[in-house]
């Protein structure tokens, strides 16, 4: 099967090149077609562990890891 | 659900609009856009009123149809084909050449301040360990030394995931050499540099691996320890969502279409092979750097960037500051190739300091930083197609491994999954963590390595079926633009005189190859521009969209020209600062496809408020007028004319502007870009030296709006191409886990004896998407084809395939069995 696009609500402060553009229609198609390169990072760490000090990725910056924060908060 | 690229050829074919010209040697003439739009339609959604109007569409050599589409009512007609404009499509000089070439240009580098401090960033020498202490107290007392910021761990609610091996500090964990960990900022360079010398790090070292495939083993040191592979482990839940980790490796993402394993059993022909790419550093001439003036009211940030925007939303969000007191200026940018986006940490210690020191910081890397910050990663394919007689594709499967050091997004399946057609596919792609300098984004990430892989495997296949390579890719597939692009290659170049593999007897072999690319369009809503119209005439465009280098300020100026009918360098031209209205980020080759319609959608709206304003005085009706040649002309009195001055002096006020932000496209299509890449070289079987001699490529990109920029950038991704299949490798010490060659005297890029004959042929692609057409070109500028088209020449050259790169003389060696080792023998990553 293929691997599934995560659904749950990422961190707010996992970012990625694409994380800064305005994709409209498109934005769900880059992450797909971008999936596999894309590099991220933690606007709290700036570097590749977040601080839980593990690594950063869309699939895990989710809910429920210790340092997930909010991106609907004030 | 697997993403489905519709290729042109399906889009037109599914098109029930699409009218075709009856002559395609001479395209039905389209009408040049008069200022004349249709009239209102009611729109079909709830969105802003719109009219119908008919686009031109298609490929030139293919003959030109129209397409209708419903447009915003405040756009403008749409465009005739380039041949009919004035100034758009025409080969155009760079708008800032000469201020470049005198030395004129600012850039971040340049920048200099009142009372500016020099920031030099510390990092860490070890490739992997906790930091005991940090004793600034000695660079602290350096005279000339201003401030020291030393990089502390940021915890939040974060729970360490596994106390036993990660033990809590005020410092982050070191993961590489080279890991950002102070700053220091002083009253000049040298003094930064000599205070640096003085801070002491104590680490606590850990083991650590640098090679992906040591990292791969069982009982390698793990880069990111604890709890692997289980989902709720990552500090209490929220795990991998099907992308599990083991060890070091973290994968597979997994895609599949239809039955791979039915497809190569229904195959007459496979192929299959393992190849290797290398990784290559940015490399970027002006490196990462910022200067930062923090002030009370504003913090004024002057950054080497690809997006201004990016830079401003960091600032705000990490400094918790309303992005109102945050201004962002991109002046001009010397190369960023995917690698700067936001802040990164030289940003925030720069503004760190700026803040505590109460004085403007420039912190720009250093050439071996620079080397470290950030790369393309390298990679392991195992790549294997099945495929019927007549060279229909049956199967396509793809396993990758590579690493992006610290992070991921070593992927490489694009080419694979995105070029031709077949219906059954699998590929699956790992990161492997290593303890080296992260990746990042890459002029086309992913694709030069999956490309490397797959267009020599493309190639072995048509060798395997006994078929001209181009006749292959003729059958196989179904983009209409690059079928146009084969045939010119067939057409211009020597192809037609391709020997058999290894034909020449002498110890030099010539040989040539072709290799194809895949690009995607995408376009940013965060597009806005303002034209401003004077009194005296004067024509201005501001945006806050940069210029990395590429040429963009040119291009809008051509677009604002063609409306006004101006030469474009009678347009001012001010972009690169967040008080202008938001632009795009540049990356992914969105940035002309992205911020052109709204250019043009504002310089129409300037000229309708014009001819509205001084329509009454020249006792007509403003849609009696219309501009052409900077002069304004009256339809239906052609005796009569104004210059554009004449009548911007008619104005009632000093000046009129219009803004405008770019819509979305007209049509929800998911279309690809591309180019077919065709290389000449010799190759020195006794020393192993691999010369390019000449390079045909064929490429298309939308509408060009600038001819003479779009070669530009395939110029610059052909010689970055050659770079990376020819020269470039960082090389690491597996002892020390260091980057031996962080330098540009041993870091081999492609110098001017290295440069082939270029040529470049365009091929317009309207697809009726906006009101100019534009399309990006960065990624599938060549850089993306041409180690595959040198590999292909290779093989056609020697008989030998190279299924690793840098191609250099010890790897042609080996290759070729001139020296002890394995053909095709891993390179050291």
């Amino acid at each position: 099967m293929t691997t599934p696009t995560p659904t749950q609500a990422r961190c707010a402060s996992l970012r990625s090149k694409s994380s800064y553009g305005a994709f409209g229609d498109f934005h769900e198609e880059l992450v797909e077609i971008m999936g596999a390169t894309t590099t991220y990072w933690c606007l709290n760490t700036m570097g590749k562990a977040g601080p839980d000090e593990h690594y950063v990725h869309r699939s895990i910056c989710q809910q429920g890891r210790s340092c997930w924060e909010n991106p609907d908060a004030d | 659900m697997p993403l489905e690229i519709i290729t042109q050829e399906q889009e037109q074919g599914a098109q029930p609009g699409a009218k075709k010209v009856p002559n395609a040697a001479k395209p039905e003439p389209q009408a040049v856009h008069q200022d004349v739009a249709a009239p209102p339609v009611a729109s079909k959604d709830s969105g802003p009123p719109k009219r119908s109007e008919s686009f031109v569409f298609g490929i030139p050599q293919n003959g030109l149809t129209s397409k209708q589409r419903e447009v915003p009512v405040d756009e403008p007609p749409p465009l005739a084909r380039n041949a009919d404009l004035r100034y758009i499509g025409k080969p155009t000089a760079r708008y800032d050449g000469p201020a470049k070439a005198m030395g004129k240009g600012k850039y971040t580098a340049d920048v200099q301040l009142p009372g500016m401090l020099y920031a030099r960033m510390v990092d860490a020498s070890v490739p992997h360990g906790r930091i005991v202490s940090i004793d600034t107290a000695a660079a602290e007392k350096l005279p000339g030394v201003r401030a020291v910021y030393v990089v502390q761990h940021t915890y939040g609610l974060a729970e360490l995931r596994d106390p036993k091996q990660e033990t809590p500090s005020r410092y982050p964990l070191i993961r590489y050499a080279g890991q950002p960990i102070a700053g220091i900022a002083a009253v000049s360079p040298q003094i930064a540099d000599d205070a640096a010398k003085l801070i002491k790090v104590q680490y606590d070292p850990m083991p650590f691996v640098v090679d992906r495939t040591e990292a791969r083993a069982a009982d390698a040191p793990a880069v990111f320890p604890g709890p692997a592979d289980a989902a709720g482990s990552a500090g209490g839940g929220g795990g991998p969502k099907g992308v599990p980790q083991v060890g070091n490796v973290h994968g597979p993402q997994r895609k599949q279409t239809g039955d791979p394993a039915a497809g190569f059993a229904a195959a007459d022909v496979v192929v299959e092979s393992e190849y290797f790419t290398q990784v290559q550093t940015h490399s970027a001439l002006e490196t990462h750097g910022f200067v930062v003036d923090w002030k009370p009211d504003e913090v004024t940030v002057y950054a080497s960037t690809q997006g201004t925007s990016s830079v401003r939303n960091d600032m705000a969000d990490v400094f918790k500051l309303p992005k109102s007191q945050v201004r962002v200026i991109t002046e001009f940018m010397g190369g960023g190739f995917g690698a700067k986006f936001g802040i990164g940490n030289e940003g925030a210690v720069a503004a760190n300091l700026s803040r505590m020191t109460n004085a403007p910081v420039k912190l720009m890397l250093d050439r071996r930083q620079e080397h470290i910050v950030s790369n393309r990663p390298d990679s392991h394919q195992k790549l294997k197609i099945g495929a019927k007689r007549d060279g229909t594709l049956t199967a396509i499967e793809l396993t990758s491994y590579g690493t992006a050091g610290v992070g991921t997004g070593a992927g490489t399946a694009g080419p694979a999954t995105n070029l031709y057609t077949c219906p059954n596919l699998l590929t699956e792609e790992y990161d492997v963590f290593t303890n080296a300098g992260p990746g990042a984004a890459f002029r086309a990430p992913g694709h030069p390595q999956g490309c490397f892989a797959f267009e020599q495997a493309i190639d072995e296949l048509a060798v395997k079926l006994a078929m001209d390579p181009i006749a292959l890719r003729d059958k196989i597939d179904e983009n209409q633009a690059r079928r146009v692009e084969r045939q010119l290659i067939v057409e211009r170049t020597n192809w037609r005189n391709r020997r058999p593999a290894g034909s020449d007897a002498g110890p030099i072999k010539r040989g040539m190859g072709v290799a194809q690319s895949v690009w995607y369009r995408f376009v940013s809503m965060n597009s806005s521009c303002e034209v401003r119209v004077s009194r005296d005439g004067s024509v201005e465009l501001m945006s806050a969209v940069q210029d990395l280098g590429t040429g963009t300020k040119t291009m809008l100026a051509i677009v604002v020209a063609e409306e006004f009918g101006i030469p474009p360098g009678q347009v001012v031209i001010r972009i690169g600062d967040t008080r202008f209205p938001v632009g795009p980020d540049s990356g992914g080759s969105v940035t002309a496809g992205s911020i052109t319609p709204a250019v043009r959608n504002a310089a129409y709206q300037a000229k309708q408020q014009l001819f509205a304003a001084v329509a009454p005085q020249l006792g007509t009706t403003p849609d009696n007028l219309h501009l052409a040649e900077g002069r304004v002309l009256f339809k239906n009195d052609p005796s009569r004319s104004y210059t554009l001055k004449q009548i911007t002096g008619k104005l009632p006020t000093d000046e009129i502007s219009a803004r405008a932000t770019r819509g979305p496209e007209y049509a929800k299509e998911k279309l690809t870009y591309g180019g077919v890449d065709y290389v000449e070289l010799a190759v020195d079987t006794e020393t192993g030296r691999v010369h390019v001699e000449k390079v045909f490529g064929a490429h298309d990109c939308g509408r060009p709006i600038n001819p003479t920029g779009v070669i530009s950038q395939i110029n610059g991704g052909i010689l970055q191409g050659i770079s990376y299949a020819l020269f470039e490798q960082r090389i690491m010490d597996r002892k020390t886990g260091y980057m031996l060659n962080a330098n540009l005297d041993n870091y081999k890029i492609l110098g001017a004896r290295e440069v082939p004959e270029i040529e470049i042929e365009l091929v317009e692609n309207y697809i009726a998407q906006s009101s100019t057409d534009a399309a990006g070109i960065g990624e599938s500028a060549g850089i993306i084809t041409l180690a595959a088209a040198i590999g292909n020449a290779f093989f056609n050259a020697t008989g030998v395939r190279m299924r690793s790169i840098p191609m250099t003389p010890a790897n042609v060696l080996a290759a070729l069995g001139k020296v002890p080792g394995q053909p095709g023998q891993e390179v050291q990553a």
